[in-house]
């Protein structure tokens, strides 16, 4: 990969892939981290995908698995830990934010990855079951669970 | 597969149809029934929602330390590449399976 061509897929695909890893682990020093650990990978691969979608799921699966391994890594210490779920990112300027993002934060990691992957970016099911390594069906399911469980908190709260 | 009043879509159907509206009967039932019409409204303000929550840029700190790492040198060598992958080319694969057969019979040449 040339320079010119690293910066470009940067500019496509960084920004997305920052707040993939913020959904996945709720914290801003880790997504420095990942996102550049992530980059990194792609600089030092020779075989990473030239269709541009196949690159941006190609780029999603190693940004995850990159994800977890760091959690796994640094679960090993609870000061750690601690640390994480405070720094649950609750952006200041949208009053409800802070209330979502708290209850995105319950769900389990494969459920918020799958509604950032379905409803933010907008990928199919197909495609996230690709990625997640899991069946389509399964993908469809863990959806109707997380906002399912969503909607349960946020209409009780809305009561 | 027909829906009444008392008859109702699975709470997964209607996920999926809030998400996904197709399925034509199940759009009719949600229209006269007001307790699955909530329920689909409700799952569709929640995926707004999810939908509107703002990405954060990515700092400049972050942006300028990761732009960097094109300028810096690829991981010294194509020797260590090669090593990595070499058993990915079927063509080496073959040379190395000869080599290897050869190898076996030069030994055993020499052995007897």
């Amino acid at each position: 990969m040339r320079e010119s061509e690293f910066k470009k897929v940067y500019h496509e695909h960084g920004r997305n892939l920052y707040n993939f890893i913020l959904w996945i682990t709720g914290n801003r020093s880790i997504c420095e981290d990942v996102l550049q650990e992530v980059f990194i990978k792609l600089w030092r691969c020779s075989s990473y995908p030239t269709d541009s979608e196949e690159l941006r799921r190609w780029l999603l699966t190693v940004t995850r698995h990159t994800c977890l391994d760091f959690l796994r890594k640094s679960s090993r210490f609870s000061r750690f830990r601690i640390k994480y779920k405070e720094e649950w990112y609750e952006p200041a300027d949208d009053p409800d934010a802070p209330f979502l993002w708290k209850e995105l934060s319950t769900l389990p990691e494969k459920e918020r990855s799958i509604l950032f992957l379905h409803l933010k970016i907008g990928h199919t099911y197909r495609e996230i079951a690709t990625m997640l390594d899991l069946t389509e069906n399964l993908v469809r399911v863990r959806t109707f669970r997380a906002l399912k469980k969503l909607r349960e908190t946020i209409v009780k709260k809305d009561i | 597969m027909s829906y009444t009043a008392t008859h109702h879509p699975t709470e997964e159907a209607l996920v999926e149809c809030a998400l996904h509206p197709a399925d034509a009967e199940m759009l009719a039932h949600i229209e006269q029934c007001t307790e699955c019409s909530e329920y689909v409204e409700d799952i569709r303000m929640v995926s707004k929602e999810i939908t509107a929550l703002d990405d954060e840029p990515v700092p400049e700190r972050v942006n300028a330390k990761i732009l960097a790492i094109a300028r810096s040198k690829r991981p010294d060598n194509y020797v260590m590449t090669f090593l990595q992958n070499w058993y990915k080319n079927p063509f080496l694969i073959g040379l190395a399976t000869i080599a290897m057969i050869m190898l076996l019979y030069v030994l055993m040449v020499l052995h007897l």
